[in-house]
């Protein structure tokens, strides 16, 4: 077999093994215990966050503004 | 014949199909209702550490119209000690507008919460809600229950990372297949107002040799169409070593084809032969068509053959293969 044809074979096996194995074992993803905090969403605010393997809490919560959605003002 | 090639075509099938069987999984559901000053907490939620996907909570809270609120989430470990804490700051509103003759209404919201993480081990957890606030648009306080919809997966899936592995799979598979059964070397392409070709060239090693004829005929004066259905041409190939012995004599009758065009006609003959060569060697080559096509009228006289020559020819379907003897490689 052709040394191009070889290399083809043998990135097409690498990706779809890495890219299954990644989105399946998903090792970037947060573990309980390391340090900070999750990847945070919309509206969401952690009350502490992980420091040498223990939560450690704020106390306190943050205010926010309130309605976010278009409003009858801005509606289309 | 090479057909492993197409197998690669099914590897984009694997992370469609890891994905397949994290949507076939069966998510534990609970609901749980808060009230102010009155919080809830969830039945056991076992989640696992394994490597098998990771789990997935979702929050989902179903809000009144118009109104907003503020949820405090705890996940518990099974001892009851608080590993993670945030808040959730979600709202619901709806209306209606109008506006140059048209109209409708709109219902926006942003009441769930999700928590993709692993657990340093598997184990027995629990949610504790707390609703801290429940406001309606005036930010006056509701003294209703808010329920509270928890999904919990432990083994979902980063599903696009898989969709774009199965479309980069798809692509590398595809360049991988060109590079296959579209890498054959194209060693003569020939036309000539003839019936007849003769010609030499240096063919041969891995793949097939693939020789491909076409050739047209047409009455001299007649603007006759075809007298006869399923009218027939004989085809001779030859093929002759360095030395000029004789490798292969073939013969094959071929179907004629009858076109027609703004009160034209024409018949076409084409062939594709596949020749197997033992090792590269200079081959000659005699092929021949007849010069007329008799069907009871004008007889129908050759205007070109043309000839495509190639070798290095795979196949990723089973074609029928002339086996020749190679000559003696000078």
């Amino acid at each position: 077999m052709a040394p191009e044809r070889t290399l083809i074979l043998l990135l097409t096996i690498s990706a779809v093994t890495v890219g299954t194995v990644s989105a399946v074992r998903r090792p970037f993803l947060f573990q309980l215990g390391q340090e900070g905090v999750p990847p945070g969403s919309t509206g969401v605010s952690y009350r502490g966050s992980y420091r040498g393997g223990l939560w450690v809490p704020r106390s306190g919560r943050s205010s926010w503004p309130g309605f976010q959605g278009r409003g009858p003002g801005t509606a289309k | 014949m090479r057909r492993w090639p197409l197998l690669l075509g099914l590897l984009p099938l694997i992370p469609l199909l890891v994905l397949l069987l994290s949507w076939l999984e069966q998510p534990q559901r609970q609901q749980i209702a808060v009230a102010p000053e009155q919080p809830g907490t969830s039945d056991s939620l076992p989640l696992e550490s394994g490597w098998i996907g990771s789990p997935l909570i979702k929050l989902r809270a179903e809000l009144p119209v118009n109104t907003s609120m503020g949820l405090g989430v705890e996940l518990l470990d099974a001892g009851g000690a608080t590993v993670l804490e945030l808040a959730k700051d979600g709202w619901r509103e709806t209306g209606s507008w109008s506006e140059g003759g048209e109209s409708g209404s709109w219902d926006e919201s942003d009441n769930g919460v999700v928590l993709s993480l692993r657990p340093p081990r598997s184990g027995d957890y629990r949610l504790r809600l707390t609703l801290e606030d429940l406001l309606d648009t005036a930010g006056r306080p509701l003294e209703s229950p808010l329920l509270v919809r928890v999904e919990v997966r432990n083994h979902s899936v980063n599903a696009p990372l898989l969709w774009f592995t199965a479309l980069v799979t798809q692509l590398m598979a595809g360049i991988a297949m060109r590079a296959t059964y579209r890498n054959w070397r194209l060693r003569k392409v020939l036309r000539v107002e003839d019936s007849r070709v003769l010609l030499r060239s240096r063919l041969g090693g891995t793949g097939l040799v693939r020789v491909a004829v076409r050739a047209r005929y047409e009455r001299p004066s007649s603007d006759a169409g075809p007298l006869a259905s399923q009218l027939k041409a004989a085809l001779e190939l030859e093929v002759s070593d360095a030395l000029g012995r004789s490798r292969l004599s073939f013969q094959r009758s071929l179907p004629v084809t009858a076109h027609s065009s703004d009160g034209d006609h024409w018949l076409t003959v084409e062939e594709v032969l596949h020749l197997k060569l033992i090792e590269r060697a200079s081959l000659g080559l005699r092929l021949k068509l007849p010069e007329t096509i008799d069907d009871g009228g004008e007889p129908w006289e050759i205007e070109w053959l043309r000839l495509v020559l190639e070798d290095g020819v795979l196949s990723s379907h089973p074609v029928a293969v002339l086996t020749l003897e190679a000559g003696d490689g000078a």
